[in-house]
This record gives C-alpha cells, sequence and structure tokens, in this order.
C-alpha cells in the first residue's frame, strides 16, 4: 500500500513544473555570477600565458647566452693552454703558404717554384685549412681581425694571374689539370708543413676580442680584487592578481563564507618596493627592502530598496589590504652576460596591515564596513616568496628587471575570533630597474 | 536561439554562452523550480536554492558527458544543491506530535484522486526532515542506505523519518476529506 503511494507521488510530482515568479531577479543573479566567472577566466588565461611566455624566456635566453660564452670560454681556454693552438698555428701557416721565404720547407716547395698555379693551390688549401680549422667563433674572430688578410691578399693576387693565363690561352686546360694532380701532392704535403710554436701567450692574449673573455673567470677575480660592485639597488612595480581563499571553524558560518565568496572577487592588485641586494660572491646574492603590497577585491551587492518601490541598487566597493613588508630573499644567479636570471626565494615579514572596503554581512543582508568591524589583524606575520629576476644589462650599471612574483600568506588575515579565516596567495608581474652601485 | 538543439546549447553553455545559459535557464527552471518546492520550505527558499543550482550547473556544465538523460544530470545536481542548503540550516528535531497517528498509511485511491498542486502542497506542509526523506526515497527513489550516507544519519532514522512522513501525509489527507464532507 505504501509503496502505491510513493508511485502516486513518484508519477505526479516527479515532472511537475512550477512556475518562477522571479525568474528574470534569479536570471540576472546568475548572469552577474557567471560574468565575474568569465572576468576571472580571462585574467587567470592571461596571467597563465604571460607566465609561460616568461618561463619560456628565462629558460631559452639564458641557455642561448650561457652556450655563447661557454664556446667563448673554451677558446680562451686553448689559447691559454697553447692546445691546439689552431688558431696561431692557422696564422703561420697562412704566412708560410702564402710567403715564399719559409724557413724548414722541403726542397721541392712549391712556394720556391715560382709556379703560378702552384701557388694558387697553396693559397687554396690554406684557405681551406682555415675554414676546417676555424670551428669556433672566436677562431673565425680572429681570422677575420689578422690572418686573413694575408691569405685573401695572397689568395686573390694568384686568382687573378691564373685568370689572366686562362684567359690567354696558354695551355688553360692542361694547367687546370696539372693544378688538381698538384693539389693532391700538395693536400698530403701541407700536413707536413711546418707549424711555428706559440711563443709568448700574452701579447695574442691581449688581442682576444672582449666578448672571448670568460665572464666567469672576470667575475670572480673582480670579487677576489675588490669589495665594490657588491651592492645593486632595485626598483620594481607591477600588477598581481591576489587569490582569495576563504575557511570556516564551524559548519554554522556557512552562510557567511557563501556570502563573502559571491559578493567578492578579486581585481587587480598591486606590488611596488625598493630592494638592496648584497652579493656574497658570483653566484649568490642576498635581498632585502621595503614591499607595499596591495591586494584589491571588488565588492558588488544588489541590494533592494524597501517596498513599495523595491528597486535594485547594486553597491561596489573596492576592498583594500594594504600591507608594507620586509622581503629576506637569497639569491643564486644563473651565469649570462647581457642577460641573466636569478632565482630569489625567503621570508617576507610583515610590518603592517590595513584593510578598508566593504563586506556582505548575511543576517543582515546588507554591506557593513571593513573598519568599522574590525575583522583583520594589523600584522600578519610571515609570508613566503619565490620570484625570478631577468636582467637586462643596459650598462653603465644598470639593467633592466622583470620579475615574476609568488607570494604565499600562509596565516589568516582575520582575528582569531571571526568566523572565517581569509588568505590569500599573490601571483605577480613587476618591471624595474637594477643599478650597481660602484 | 529556441530553434538551436539541446546539444548545441550545452555547448553553448559550456563555453559560458550567456545566450545559451539563459536558454537553458528558461528551458528548464520550472522543471527544476519544482525540485527545489519539494526540497525547500517555502517559495523564497525554492528560489534562492534553484539560482544557486543554475551557478552550480553552469560551474560543473563541463562534465556532463551526454550519457543518460540531460533533465536527470540537472535534476541530481539541483537535489544536491537543496540537499546542501537543508544541512546548512541544522534543523533541530522537529516535534510532529505524530505519536497518535495510526500506522496504516490510508486509502491510495484517496491520492489517486488530488491533482500535482494538492500533492505539492501536502509535501510541502511536511516537516523538513520528513519532507527531504520523503522525497529522496519515494520519488527520486533512493534507497535508506543512499539516503543516510547522503544526509550523515542512521539508516534506522531514515527509515523512521520515512514512516512518520507517510502518517502526516495520511493525517493531511484525513483533514482534508474531512473539510469538504
Amino acid at each position: 500500500m505504501s509503496e502505491q503511494i510513493d508511485k502516486i507521488f513518484r508519477e505526479k510530482l516527479g515532472r511537475h513544473k512550477a512556475p518562477v515568479s522571479s525568474a528574470p531577479d534569479i536570471w540576472a543573479a546568475i548572469a552577474s555570477d557567471q560574468a565575474r566567472k568569465r572576468k576571472r577566466a580571462r585574467l587567470m588565461t592571461a596571467t597563465k600565458y604571460a607566465g609561460a611566455l616568461l618561463l619560456l624566456l628565462a629558460i631559452v635566453w639564458p641557455s642561448y647566452n650561457y652556450f655563447n660564452s661557454s664556446i667563448d670560454a673554451a677558446a680562451e681556454q686553448e689559447i691559454k693552454s697553447g692546445l691546439p693552438a689552431a688558431t696561431f698555428q692557422l696564422k703561420d701557416e697562412a704566412q708560410a703558404v702564402s710567403t715564399p721565404l719559409v724557413t724548414e720547407q722541403p726542397p721541392n716547395s712549391l712556394a720556391d717554384n715560382g709556379d703560378i698555379s702552384a701557388q694558387v693551390e697553396v693559397d687554396q688549401l690554406a684557405d681551406r685549412r682555415l675554414t676546417n680549422h676555424a670551428t669556433t667563433a672566436t677562431d673565425k674572430k680572429i681570422l677575420n681581425q689578422s690572418a686573413s688578410s694575408t691569405v685573401m691578399t695572397s689568395g686573390s693576387a694568384a686568382s687573378e694571374k691564373l685568370t689572366e693565363q686562362v684567359v690567354l690561352g696558354d695551355q688553360p686546360i692542361q694547367m687546370i689539370e696539372e693544378s688538381r694532380t698538384t693539389l693532391a701532392a700538395v693536400d698530403q704535403r701541407a700536413d707536413q708543413l711546418p707549424t711555428l710554436p706559440l711563443p709568448i701567450l700574452s701579447p695574442r692574449a691581449a688581442s682576444v676580442p672582449a666578448p672571448v673573455a670568460n665572464v666567469l673567470d672576470q667575475e670572480q677575480e673582480s670579487f677576489e680584487r675588490s669589495k665594490k660592485n657588491r651592492l645593486e639597488i632595485d626598483l620594481l612595480a607591477g600588477p598581481a592578481y591576489a587569490n582569495q581563499l576563504f575557511t570556516l571553524d564551524d559548519e554554522a558560518d556557512r552562510e557567511l563564507l557563501n556570502a563573502r565568496e559571491i559578493s567578492e572577487f578579486p581585481t587587480v592588485s598591486l606590488l611596488a618596493g625598493v630592494r638592496v641586494s648584497y652579493r656574497l660572491g658570483p653566484r649568490w646574492s642576498i635581498r632585502t627592502g621595503l614591499l607595499y603590497t596591495q591586494v584589491r577585491n571588488q565588492f558588488e551587492f544588489e541590494q533592494r530598496s524597501p517596498a513599495p518601490s523595491e528597486a535594485t541598487i547594486l553597491i561596489k566597493s573596492s576592498n583594500q589590504i594594504k600591507m608594507l613588508e620586509v622581503p629576506l630573499l637569497a639569491s643564486f644567479t644563473l651565469p649570462g652576460r647581457r642577460f641573466r636570471l636569478a632565482l630569489n626565494a625567503g621570508p617576507v615579514i610583515n610590518l603592517s596591515t590595513t584593510a578598508n572596503g566593504r563586506y556582505l554581512l548575511p543576517d543582515l543582508m546588507e554591506p557593513v564596513s571593513l573598519e568599522d568591524e574590525n575583522i583583520y589583524r594589523n600584522n600578519i606575520g610571515l609570508s613566503y616568496q619565490f620570484s625570478f629576476t631577468a636582467a637586462y644589462d643596459l650598462g653603465m650599471g644598470n639593467s633592466l628587471l622583470v620579475e615574476p612574483t609568488f607570494k604565499n600568506y600562509r596565516s589568516s588575515f582575520t582575528h582569531a575570533d571571526y568566523a572565517l579565516n581569509e588568505r590569500y596567495w599573490l601571483a605577480g608581474l613587476q618591471i624595474g630597474l637594477r643599478h650597481r652601485i660602484r | 536561439m529556441l530553434s538551436m538543439s539541446e546539444k548545441e546549447l550545452i555547448e553553448g553553455a559550456k563555453k559560458r554562452d550567456a545566450r545559451c545559459q539563459r536558454a537553458l535557464f528558461d528551458r528548464y527552471s520550472p522543471v527544476l523550480m519544482g525540485v527545489c518546492l519539494r526540497y525547500c520550505r517555502n517559495r523564497s527558499e525554492a528560489e534562492d536554492a534553484l539560482q544557486e543550482s543554475f551557478i552550480r550547473i553552469f560551474d560543473k556544465l563541463g562534465l556532463y558527458d551526454y550519457k543518460g538523460s540531460f533533465e536527470g544530470w540537472l535534476k541530481r545536481l539541483t537535489v544536491n544543491v537543496a540537499l546542501k542548503a537543508y544541512q546548512r540550516k541544522r534543523f533541530t528535531h522537529e516535534q510532529s506530535g505524530l505519536e497518535a497517528v495510526p500506522e496504516q498509511s490510508g486509502d491510495p485511491s484517496a491520492y489517486a484522486r488530488l491533482g500535482e498542486q494538492e500533492l505539492m502542497g501536502l509535501v510541502m506542509r511536511l516537516p523538513d526532515g520528513y519532507r527531504v526523506v520523503f522525497n529522496l526515497y519515494a520519488i527520486e527513489g533512493y534507497s535508506h542506505k543512499e539516503i543516510a550516507k547522503t544526509l550523515g544519519i542512521q539508516e534506522a532514522s531514515s527509515r523512521s523519518q520515512l514512516l512518520k512522513a507517510r502518517k502526516l501525509l495520511q493525517k493531511q489527507i484525513e483533514n482534508q476529506q474531512r473539510i469538504a464532507i
């Protein structure tokens, strides 16, 4: 019998439709919520793309710089050690093959017999050998500066002579054939061409272009020699996204949590500060200073005026939590020439916190002032910061900084006796300038 | 917009297209209002639950994978929202004075003669705890085990509340018949 009654209710009420008398109001509230979420989603997407782009740049650019400086460092090391000393041997070879007067040259030296074709072949060979040896950027640079001029001069002169003979028809085909044959022989003998030992290191090292110098060694030496250049001052500012997170201790306060979650949503927060860095070594620094953080939330609430008008008034307020903080960051700098990346992490000590704005009190269903209710703590203690600093050297001891920053506030911003715990994490992108104090 | 198929509307709403969301709201709000009314004490509470349900629906719509009826999916979500609202209110044990009511549930034909509005009225007049258990068991088809798990109560409590709900419904029917005579 009971089952039959249940069935009657199920059949009649299972698909029961009821008119929604205040559908426009309900839809307005839903649409407002969805609009906020769309806006938040767009902000999050933009933040993600910006973060990904910066991360990509942070990885690719220093790697590129590091790769280049590694090549230069390797070249410098070769110069210092004399092995394989390819550059200077090449210069000597070039000189040897382009100048007839070469000591310890075999009696059948091609350079001595005045044969133009042979001279051309030797020049070509020198060119080839130079090219083969010039495997590093440094080699090429040095060749461009010193050796190549010799080779090119003799090579071009010989080529002109050869061209003249070919044009004059003085057995040109036979000459080319002879040249080919001789070239093979010369190629073999070229390996036995005398090379001059590397006599003095310092004059040659002095001729090394500045970019070749090893960045790491320079830094190390500068630190050993001088106590200067260890202080840097940074000025940074930028936008941030502050994620508000409410938790409750007692389920009875769920309505307050819902009211605040629905009526408050994040807008663009701010980060700004001045920071001093002390370089402990080529890689490690400590950074401290004064940071100003402004967490911003938009408060919106549709309040109905009393009957009979029952008009809806949209109440808006920009809620702001302002903080003065002192960061204590350890920083590790990755090597680079003009572009450097540093990883910073450490605690941030809160000096003061103030809040102003409004929030929704569900019992009264009307907004109340944050200052009047005094729900926020004046000091929220420690938070933790992690950031990447991408510094681009502008010269004159100045650098352009781009710093994606993440901060986590572990403790609640609200007093312990307030029903809700309010915590934040903050992700921002600061841009600024660094000046090295000399 | 009305010419769009249900699937197109759902896909549009998944992308948070406001027009598709509005179309879904217009199409399904009466059905879901019916669900909310069964779980809430009055129309005002039901409208609040409906609003919260649609917010939840649009947030979770990406999870709907077209397996099973869309209307059934919407109803389940709405029931969950209504149940959460009910749990938040934390009503104390309600005294209904049903001890004197006879145990039999009465003649089914007496219920069959009633229309949807009258039956809805009977359900809405039930105390909160009874109404929720009766709705879940009799209309949604939950077992006592599922009800106990959903509401965080003992299975015995669920059975007891269902029994008391039926008694109260019977009492209301008898009162109506007495008035009619």
